[in-house]
């Protein structure tokens, strides 16, 4: 069969290979498999090699999608937040779900940047650090002159910045595997 | 193109008998009008069967040269397509009410 293959799905298919590498050997000769089957039967059929190939799309389009999918499932069965975290990312573009859980992780760790830079300032000058308070001004961060304002926090910043970190690790995990759920079909 | 309804879709078809994929995909476009992309439902076929909701068997059939991968609605597959049929039917329902409370539209 392989002497007698059409020049261009022989390199559709040696391309679709090469673009689903990530994936087991038995899962990728499937793939391709069951593409050539595609192709053959749409040719015995009547249509030609060039239009049944150009119908299925680029290979490395056609094998995104296969990879996504894979992608998003492996990250789920290893439950490992930077494989999670990945996975969700890659999906952002394509996925509401996870483009959402993106927005919100993101925010929350600008804010645990935000408070946790604060914090670590406040050790080295716990007298101008704070969240500070007057009838002018609300805002976190160092003032000039501490006697113009009110300090809200006190020693409340560095666990509540330790809070902070241990809320947003946590939010980025359930929020990753909430998205690649909402993705990937379940067993 | 609605996802929800190509996976029911394609849960029904299988409901009757194990199917390849360039069946499943003459049927969608042909009996049910989908449109279906030939790049897409592969991948469909894919992310189902990883999901548990169909299983898949090279045959090779006694009237055709090469083998083919068949296609099977397995339990849970069933169990998820009688659920998506009942969303579908009550989705229907409201629609069909909707449009009826309209009335036909006047030129």
């Amino acid at each position: 069969m392989t002497q007698k293959e059409h020049p261009r799905l022989a390199a559709y298919a040696r391309e679709l290979r090469w673009a689903l590498s990530a994936l087991p050997d038995a899962d990728r000769d499937s793939i391709v498999d069951e593409m050539r089957s595609h192709v053959l039967d749409r040719v015995d059929a009547g249509a030609s090699v060039e239009d049944t190939l150009a119908a299925l799309g680029p290979a490395d389009d056609y094998a995104s999608a296969f990879r996504d999918a894979y992608t998003v499932a492996t990250s789920l069965s290893s439950g490992r937040t930077p494989h999670l975290l990945g996975a969700l990312m890659r999906n952002v573009a394509n996925s509401v779900s996870a483009a959402v859980a993106g927005i919100v992780i993101l925010g929350a760790w600008m804010f645990t940047l935000m408070i946790g830079n604060v914090a670590l300032l406040k050790i080295s000058d716990p007298a101008h650090v704070g969240l500070w308070k007057s009838d002018h001004f609300f805002f976190i961060g160092i003032i000039d002159d501490p006697s113009t304002g009110r300090e809200l926090l006190g020693p409340w910043l560095l666990p509540i910045a330790l809070a902070s970190l241990v809320i947003s690790l946590l939010l980025t995990r359930w929020l990753a595997v909430w998205a690649l759920r909402r993705i990937a079909p379940r067993r | 193109m609605n996802k929800g309804v190509v996976e029911l879709a394609l849960l029904s078809i299988l409901r009757e008998r194990a199917h390849y994929g360039l069946e499943i995909l003459d049927r969608m476009n042909g009996e049910v009008g989908l449109e279906v992309a030939d790049g897409t439902i592969y991948p469909l076929l894919h992310r189902m069967e990883t999901g548990g909701f169909i299983t898949s068997e090279w045959v090779i059939e006694p009237d055709h040269a090469r083998p083919r991968k068949y296609y099977a609605l397995t339990v849970q597959g069933r169990a998820e397509l009688r659920a998506m049929a009942t969303e579908w039917r009550d989705l229907s329902k409201r629609i069909n009410a909707l449009v009826g409370k309209a009335g036909p539209e006047k030129e």
